[in-house]
């Protein structure tokens, strides 16, 4: 763990992807700190890049295309980009694991559980196959797998949507990671299936103390589970805040959009929802200014010349940092107000 | 209000069985009945696999029904011919989840919205002539939010939204009284289902359309619908109006339904009593004669097993079945 208590940092991330039309600048600048226990929701529409910022720590961009153009991503005092494809290995499904939105595609169809699972587990601690197997029916348990003794020898098809999401969360735990990085683990799901896998990551953090990087465009899944969110706009954060906060007052106009544009369950809506017009911003000709400028609601004149940087709004007494990339907040945009 | 007037749309106990593998049968829907009033949507909630989507396709004669009846304007499109069905489908149009999947990828967007109306002028079912077509296109693309100048491009131009939008074009091309809504808006990103929505409504205003709306995010359906069905393994469980089902569900799935449902606001998610429905749907291979929700419900009881609960009016308009609560 590095001085100031975090578990992980990433710096002033860039991941860009070299195609036949240009240069796609898919996470453009980010930076997020993880500490011990701590649950982070990343939230964002398709193509804002939370995916991406994702399989960037875990090392897992496709060769070829994908370039990391600046950043670091500190575990543990060392840069996850700078190690080798083999220490790499050693880290994910170690001390970070992840689970993904599929678990279908993600598990394969033709092993068994049990093989899948002690496969990871004898690749990462001294164990033998025997305590291995151990320690996966284990796992299956802490996830609450009913009968995991006799389930550990079936193939993923054997299991329904929900119950295979538990498999791929009982094997990334299986190796006691540190941290585990959910990219959109329920959206495949069942309302009452997706219940069942949040409580069961909030009891996991709390009993374990993995900490948990949430990645969603459901702001319900995200407001329920995270402590702390990050809002992803065309590959920048442009609001990041306390969870209670950040839905309370939202500062960025596409934060106040996106949670104004959500029908609730809650709530008898009597006039109607506030859509944020036109389209997210094609990222390979991203403006000058504000990548939000053109659906913005209040935007003004420097907003699309001036890219507007990230500027802490409050500090709350826990420590709590309020961040918004918003000309509105700036004392140079106010002033062209 | 909708209890004066006609219903559009009368679905009386429809059953669509599929048969696999041999011996057994799939029962996708078994045994719904509800009424569409003019002007009104009537929403369709349930997890995957409860027969909603197979709901809809049959009312479109997609399938042909194992049994009951589809009546629309008077007619019962279960026992219609190929001929007969074409013509009375016309006022009655559908509009897929996947914008990907439900466009031709190789026709233009003003060939694919003219396409039914080019159908029906060939089969000389409507009396229109070729530029009556165009006007046509031109008039549903603009009233959709799409330039008419756009129309000689192809589908992967557009994105979710947009061709979301072509695919309501194509719908209203038909100048069509009920249009069926499968998951209309699931595959949009938020602030571009919020788009759609409202359009949706504006629509309706405008035209006094009426929609049966089918999707599996309860909150887009208290916004959106009038009334709301619950459906279990193929029935319904629940029916009444929307607000009403939200604010005082009485069937112990409705509740765990609604109550799993995320809520964006941490302060009132943390606080919120959920209840977590234990284990997953069953096979609707195998047969049950009791109540479907039996296996998983947190209330059950004894004659919960063998016995079917009814569908029964509880108070005016408030449809439900289970034994909780029958007198």
């Amino acid at each position: 763990m590095s001085s100031n208590g975090n578990i992980l940092e990433v710096n002033n991330l860039r991941t860009y992807f070299n195609t036949d039309d240009g240069v796609v600048k898919a996470v453009d600048g980010v930076s997020i700190t993880l500490k011990p226990g701590e649950l982070i929701g990343i939230v964002g529409e398709s193509g804002s890049g939370k995916s991406i910022t994702a399989m960037t720590i875990m090392g897992l961009l496709p060769g070829g295309t994908a370039r990391i153009e600046s950043g670091e991503v500190l575990f543990d005092g060392k840069d996850l980009l700078k190690a080798t494809e083999k220490e790499m290995q050693k880290v994910r499904g170690g001390d970070i694991a992840m689970i993904f939105q599929d678990p279908m595609t993600s598990l394969n169809p033709f092993l068994r559980i049990s093989t899948q699972m002690i496969e990871t587990i004898v690749l990462h601690q001294n164990v033998r196959r025997k305590e291995a197997k151990a320690i996966a029916i284990k796992s299956l348990e802490m996830v609450g797998i009913p009968d995991p003794v006799k389930v550990v020898d079936s193939y993923p098809h054997q299991f329904s949507g929900g119950m295979r999401q538990r498999v791929m969360i009982a094997m990334a735990l299986s190796c006691n990671p540190k941290i585990l990085i959910a990219d959109e683990p329920t959206t495949a799901l069942d309302v009452t299936i997706q219940a069942q896998i949040i409580d069961l990551l909030k009891a996991l953090a709390a009993d374990l103390g993995t900490s948990i990087i949430m990645i969603s465009h459901d702001l319900g899944v995200i407001a329920g589970l995270c402590d702390r969110i990050c809002v992803m706009y065309a590959g920048k954060i442009v609001e990041e805040s306390c969870a209670v906060d950040l839905f309370k007052s939202p500062h960025h106009p596409y934060t106040q959009g996106l949670i104004a544009s959500v029908p609730r369950v809650d709530m008898d809506v009597t006039e109607r929802l506030i859509s944020i017009e036109g389209q997210p911003p094609n990222l390979l000709h991203l403006p000058k200014g504000c990548a939000f400028y053109d659906r913005c609601s209040k935007r003004m004149d420097i907003c699309q010349d001036k890219l507007p940087e990230s500027k802490v709004l409050k500090v709350s007494e826990g420590g709590d940092v309020h961040r918004v990339a918003c000309w509105l907040y700036d004392e140079e945009g106010g002033s062209h107000e | 209000m909708s209890n004066k007037k006609k219903p559009l749309l009368q679905v009386r106990k429809l059953k669509q069985h599929f048969d696999i593998s041999g011996k057994r049968t799939l029962r996708a829907v078994d045994g719904v009945s509800f009424d569409i009033y003019p002007g009104e949507t009537l929403g369709l909630v349930g997890e995957s696999g409860c027969g909603k989507s197979t709901t809809i396709r049959t009312i479109a004669r997609l399938y042909k029904p194992t049994s009951g009846s589809v009546i629309f304007e008077g007619k019962d499109l279960a026992n219609l011919n190929k001929r007969e069905l074409i013509a009375s489908r016309r006022e009655m149009q559908i509009v897929f989840q996947d914008p990907y999947e439900s466009l031709s990828p190789r026709i233009t967007v003003g060939n694919i919205i003219a396409e039914p109306l080019t159908i029906f002028r060939n089969r000389k079912l409507i009396d229109i002539d070729k530029a009556g077509i165009d006007r046509k296109v031109a008039e549903v693309m603009e009233r959709v939010g799409l330039r008419y100048s756009l129309r000689k491009r192809y589908p992967h131009e557009f994105s979710g939204g947009q061709r979301q939008r072509i695919g309501i074009a194509r719908a209203l091309a038909m100048d069509p009284k009920l249009i069926l809504l499968d998951e209309p808006v699931s595959a949009l990103d938020v602030s571009i289902q919020a788009q759609v929505l409202n359009l949706l409504s504006d629509l309706q205003e405008e035209r006094g359309l009426s929609y049966l709306f089918v999707a599996h995010d309860l909150a887009v359906v208290r916004y959106t619908c009038h009334r709301v069905a619950v459906m279990y393994l193929g029935q319904i469980m629940e029916m009444c109006e929307a607000s009403r089902l939200y604010e005082n569900p009485l069937h112990p799935y409705t509740e765990s339904l609604l109550s799993a449902v995320p809520v964006p606001d941490p302060e009132i998610e943390r606080s919120r009593s959920r209840i977590i429905l234990e284990g997953d749907l069953p096979s609707p291979t195998v047969k049950i004669f009791g109540c479907p929700f039996y296996s998983r419900c947190p209330r059950k009881m004894d004659k919960c097993l063998d016995n079917k609960p009814k569908l029964i009016e509880m108070e005016a308009g408030h449809k439900v079945a289970c034994f909780l609560h029958e007198k």
